[in-house]
């Protein structure tokens, strides 16, 4: 009975980690396929001027383009002065908006928004098929002691800011095309502005979020041995032997690391953007705006992939609600940690003798990490 | 709603002033004053958390006094107060609380948050919801006039032996004089060597006083359990005694609770006014000092600190006092890190010694009291309250810790200058410690009653050659420790202890040291004779009703 | 139609709701039921009162080190809302132009900013903290969440409508305040008027006592 329990156990957990990878393989096909697609998309938008439609040359056109050039500060031996010095005054026509702009209606808003789309309804998709990892041999109805108070009160607080930022970002990216039809033009008016508003004063949060994270968090998510073995067996799939995985596995730890420093980048370019005191160049702005959409989109992306894996198996949620998870899901998913965790509390609850001897056998442990 | 949640449900009720109402009306659950409670701290259980200790009279506040709770009610979506939650916050409110009030100096709206736990007491004892222990020693509080039973003989052997060993007289209700002196129960018991502390104390600093033998016990049972009928039966009493004797003030003996009743809740109690004044035992002994009358000399060199008793200190206001009379007599002071008015509590005050329930967790809450100690690596600690003292001494030796705890006021009187008059043969300028090293007791009530300290020190030679010595082990009550004070004293075999007088058993073990003082040898010669029998069955059976020998 | 209703007559309705409920629950502790204790007092109640109004703005060192989160957050929040209900620009005018016919220094458009930036932060961490530890969690009741989310509410539709451009995002603001002042007086956000007779009652207890608290 115990054996058929253990052997259909491994079976769900191959099921799961094999249509992971599957998953994983018609993504990146998915995302390859779709994107000429969005490119002629872009092309069709933009194909809109007359002089192409006639196929005669207007003879303004030179003159256009003459003037269009001479901004330069005379490098192409036309220059042009004038009163006000204020940046950029003695540029007649400035083209880098016209290109930021096809810039992020041909390239960021299609490929983004497609990303986008597509990652969560993969992961949608995977939520529908990949059973639930149950709690091997259910709970046990006695629980660890995980996470402190002031972890879970630094997570939370990134995921309202995180939550936060990211709708009224992805409102102010595809408010357009999502919002105004459905609250039309004046109604989005409104939401625009609002979101411009709280994106901004929220953004700087997002730093205090980061910190909280990183001082809480850290110690936990330092390399290990263990990871690569992890990351080479994708997670446990292709590996025998079932691993023994310390307080995070190297997924989380990439988790981890991913928001950390996707955070600093965005929280660098949305400073750059917020103060725009430094030397102010157009390509700068719109480069850092670049960086951000990306960067902002790749962690909403992540984020979601986090929660499907939450939600995916039971009992990790448990960690984030009380501190405490049940001692069956802390023996499969982090069996080492758990052991240490065991160790160090009977250590605590005998007497110095155990103690001496428990901290030598950890020792022991941190020797083979 | 049965008739005894009704009466719960009147006086809390009943209880519900403006103060309850600023208070609750302030409360935003922040959960500070839980850091505040060592009962939280040392548990990390939430239900401690001070604050929630006072629900039952949160609960008939939010449905009598605000507005939703009002409303709420008449629609049928609140859950009233209920009969389940009185006996469940029983346990919280007596067994989990020490009145200690450090939640009440910590809130950041102020709310006081001891006050409205001392009214949730009333409530549960209105009801019925009251640790029987409790209930029991107020009955004997009443009926005998002390929590412990009728101890008036006890008081008056104790009497004895002083007047024996001192050659001073202990006045005993005489009329006119300034100070009627209050003792608590445990002093008379545990600790009598405070009463010998004081007839000495009060013959050199010239003051005139007396013990009433109708009212002389100062603890107050009605206070511990919330019965405020009761508490003020016991004030009663005093106030009738004192007025009789026409004292000027009456003293308060050094146990805080005792205090607390009878100099701030003594006449809410009664409904009047005092005509006399009640000073504490340390108040009168610093003004003493500071007038010249007491001189004292020697000093302790011994690394000690001061346990700052809560009801004292905290809810009391005598702070000061025994600072400044600890300084006068020891130069080796260290304070813990929270002391004075934030000390912590030994987590035996209102009444959670007296609860016998309750010594699970009141053993597990003194570690906050043992690391505080654990950092200072003191010698002694001195202490101004019985009960403290006990529930210290008791912590300590659950932890193994030998860390002798003494009475402060003891602490003077041992340091008085010997004048002439007085031909106390230990009341000198020697500091306790060295008496203490000595094996020589430090309080003269007993050195006459115990065995000689020549006997004792040649006891080895002698307990090598008695060939028959029985294992007193088998006696409850008696450790491997004390069966060694025993066997030293002369006490080898079953009969020998089934023989000896219960004055001789105390003298031994007070002779031994502060951390004896608390075992209670009552039925030691009755369970000895047993075993001398051979009576083993009858042995276990007097064994099973006893708790620890008592 | 609905702009109407909220500029007109919800808004005099919640500050008639406001006012009232603060009067009445400081009348009720006034005329309300008080002991008098009988015994003779070692200090004197009133110096103590007005110490312990005082005292409890600052934490007990002892205590610092175990309650950090509660200290600092709750610092963050109610600084950064005083700042913002008394000197946010919008408000000194609205007060100035409604009620009292002055105004007084305001804070810079980055102040208000910084300003929203603290109470938010603040808010935010209490909040989770409230929700996340084990000792408020027990005691907490609904109200004290709501308490917390309204205020949030209207601390966020305020930075929503910064921009003073869509008379729609005002009204929301408008709307979230009223919400916040019909409900206040039935709350523990009485707390902003109740802690100083709760402090002075405390305070005069212990100072009669003669003890420092």
């Amino acid at each position: 009975m115990d054996a058929l329990k253990r052997s259909s156990k491994t079976i769900t957990s191959l099921n799961v980690n094999l249509s992971l990878l599957v998953c994983f393989i018609v993504i990146i096909f998915a995302m390859l396929s779709f994107s000429p697609v969005f490119a002629a998309e872009g092309k069709l938008g933009n194909s809109n001027t007359a002089t192409h439609q006639l196929g005669v040359k207007s003879p303004a056109t030179d003159l256009w383009r003459a003037v269009r050039n001479r901004d330069f500060g005379g490098s192409k031996g036309m220059s042009s002065t004038s009163q006000i010095k204020s940046l950029g005054a003695n540029t007649f026509i400035n083209v880098k908006g016209q290109e930021w702009r096809k810039f992020r209606q041909n390239w960021l808003l299609p490929y983004g928004g497609y990303f986008l789309v597509s990652v969560v309804g993969f992961l949608f998709f995977l939520y529908v098929v990949i059973k639930k990892v149950k709690i091997p041999n259910g709970r046990s109805g006695k629980s660890v002691s995980r996470l402190s108070t002031m972890q879970r009160v630094s997570h939370w607080f990134m995921v309202i800011l995180i939550g936060f930022m990211a709708l009224t970002g992805l409102l102010l990216l595809f408010g357009r095309l999502v919002a105004i039809p459905v609250l039309g033009l004046d109604g989005f008016a409104f939401v625009a502005s609002a979101s411009k508003e709280s994106h901004n004063v929220f953004g700087p949060l997002v730093i205090v979020s980061l910190l909280l994270m990183l001082i809480y968090f850290i110690q936990h998510n330092w390399p290990a041995k263990g990871d690569i073995k992890w990351l080479f067996s994708l997670g446990g799939l292709l590996s025998k032997k079932h691993l023994k995985i310390g307080f995070f596995n190297a997924g989380e730890k990439l988790l981890f690391w991913f928001t950390i420093w996707l955070g600093v980048v965005l929280s660098i370019t949305g400073l750059l953007l917020l103060f725009p005191y430094y030397e102010q160049t157009e390509a700068y702005t719109q480069l850092a705006i670049a960086i951000h959409a990306i960067a902002a989109l790749l962690l909403i992306a992540i984020a979601f992939a986090h929660v499907w894996m939450v939600v995916t198996i039971e009992g990790t949620m448990d960690a984030m609600k009380d501190g405490n998870v049940d001692e069956n899901w802390a023996k499969y998913h982090h069996s080492r940690w758990y052991e240490e965790t065991t160790v160090a509390n009977k250590a605590l609850d005998v007497d110095a003798h155990v103690e001496e001897m428990s901290s030598s056998e950890s020792r022991k442990e941190g020797v083979y990490q | 709603m049965s008739e005894r949640l009704e009466r719960g449900v009147e006086a809390l009720r009943g209880q519900i002033d403006s103060k309850v109402n600023a208070f609750f009306s302030s409360c935003v659950n922040c959960g500070i004053c839980a850091e505040s409670c060592l009962f939280y701290t040392e548990t990390q259980d939430p239900r401690y958390t001070p604050i929630y200790k006072t629900e039952p009279l949160r609960k008939v506040w939010k449905e009598e006094f605000t507005f939703w709770g009002k409303f709420s009610k008449k629609l049928g979506l609140t859950k009233s107060l209920c009969e389940e939650d009185l006996s469940s916050w029983e346990e919280l409110v007596y067994d989990g609380c020490s009145m200690c009030g450090r939640c009440s100096m910590v809130c950041p709206v102020g709310i006081d948050v001891a006050d409205m736990i001392y009214r949730v007491k009333q409530g549960l004892e209105a009801s019925g919801y009251s640790p029987q222990s409790l209930v029991a020693a107020a009955d004997r509080a009443i009926e005998f006039g002390s929590p412990m039973g009728n101890i008036l003989p006890a008081l008056k052997a104790h009497i004895k032996h002083i007047e024996a060993d001192t050659g001073l007289t202990v006045p005993i209700d005489v009329e006119g004089v300034d100070y009627m002196t209050t003792i608590s129960a445990n002093e008379i018991v545990t600790f009598p060597e405070y009463i010998a502390a004081l007839t000495r104390i009060f013959h050199h600093a010239g003051v005139t006083w007396t013990i009433s033998s109708e009212a002389f016990e100062a603890t107050n049972s009605g206070l511990q359990l919330g019965d405020n009928k009761i508490a003020a039966e016991l004030i009663e009493r005093i106030v009738a005694a004192a007025e009789k004797l026409k004292v000027k003030y009456i003293v308060s003996p050094e146990c805080g609770h005792a205090y607390s009743a009878i100099r701030w809740n003594g006449p809410n109690f009664i409904g009047r006014g005092y005509k006399f004044g009640v000073v504490h035992i340390l108040e009168l002994l610093d003004e003493l000092y500071h007038d010249g009358r007491l001189k004292l000399s020697g000093m302790e060199t011994s690394k000690l600190t001061f346990h700052d008793p809560c009801q004292l200190v905290r809810r009391g206001g005598v702070d000061a006092q025994p600072q400044e009379l600890l300084a006068s007599v020891a130069e080796n002071i260290v304070v813990m890190k929270e002391h004075g008015r934030m000390n912590w509590c030994c987590g035996g005050g209102g009444g959670v010694s007296a609860i016998e329930r309750a010594e699970e967790i009141r053993i597990k809450v003194f570690n906050r009291k043992k690391s505080q100690l654990d950092e200072l690596n003191v010698e002694t600690v001195v202490t101004a309250c019985s009960n403290c003292r006990t529930v210290l001494e008791d912590g300590l030796d659950a932890n193994n810790m030998e860390i002798p705890v003494l009475g402060l006021t003891e602490l003077i009187a041992e340091h008085l200058v010997v004048s002439d008059s007085v031909s106390s043969k230990s009341a000198g300028s020697q500091p306790l410690m060295d008496a203490k090293s000595s094996a020589v007791s430090p309080v003269p009530v007993i050195t006459k009653k115990t065995m000689n300290t020549d006997k004792s020190s040649s006891s080895k030679s002698q307990k090598s050659i008695s060939d028959t010595e029985d294992n007193l082990k088998k006696i409850e009550g008696i450790g491997p420790k004390i069966e060694e004070i025993l066997k030293v004293g002369g006490i080898t075999t079953f009969s020998k202890l089934s023989t000896s007088q219960y004055d001789d058993l105390k003298a031994l073990l007070n002779e031994a040291g502060s951390r004896y003082k608390m075992h209670n040898p009552t039925t030691w010669p009755q369970q000895a004779e047993l075993a001398n029998k051979g009576a083993w069955d009858e042995l276990s059976d007097l064994q099973d009703r006893l708790l620890g020998g008592r | 139609m609905i702009a109407n209703f909220i500029d007109g007559p919800l808004w005099y309705f919640s500050q008639a709701v406001f006012a009232i409920g603060i009067i009445w629950k400081i009348l009720s502790l006034i005329v309300g039921k008080k002991k008098s204790d009988l015994s003779v007092a070692r200090g004197s109640s009133v110096p103590g009162a007005i110490r312990t109004i005082f005292s409890r703005f600052i934490p007990d060192k002892g205590m610092a080190s175990h309650i950090k989160l509660q200290i600092i957050a709750g610092y963050l929040f109610h600084l950064g809302l005083f700042a913002l209900l008394f000197f946010a620009a919008p408000h000194v005018r609205f007060l100035d132009e409604n009620f009292l016919g002055f105004s007084w220094i305001t804070l810079p458009h980055w102040g208000f900013i910084v300003a929203a930036q603290v109470a938010f932060l603040g808010l935010l961490l209490l909040f989770l903290h409230r929700l996340m530890h084990q000792v408020t969690r027990l005691i907490s009741s609904t109200g004290d969440y709501l308490a917390s989310i309204i205020t949030f509410i209207v601390m966020l539709t305020g930075c929503l409508a910064l921009l003073e451009e869509f008379s729609e995002l005002r009204l929301l603001h408008r709307f979230s305040v009223e919400i916040f002042l019909i409900y206040f007086p039935f709350s523990s956000l009485m707390h902003a008027f109740t802690f100083v007779p709760s402090r002075a009652f405390t305070g005069a207890w212990f100072g009669r006592r003669g003890i420092k608290s």
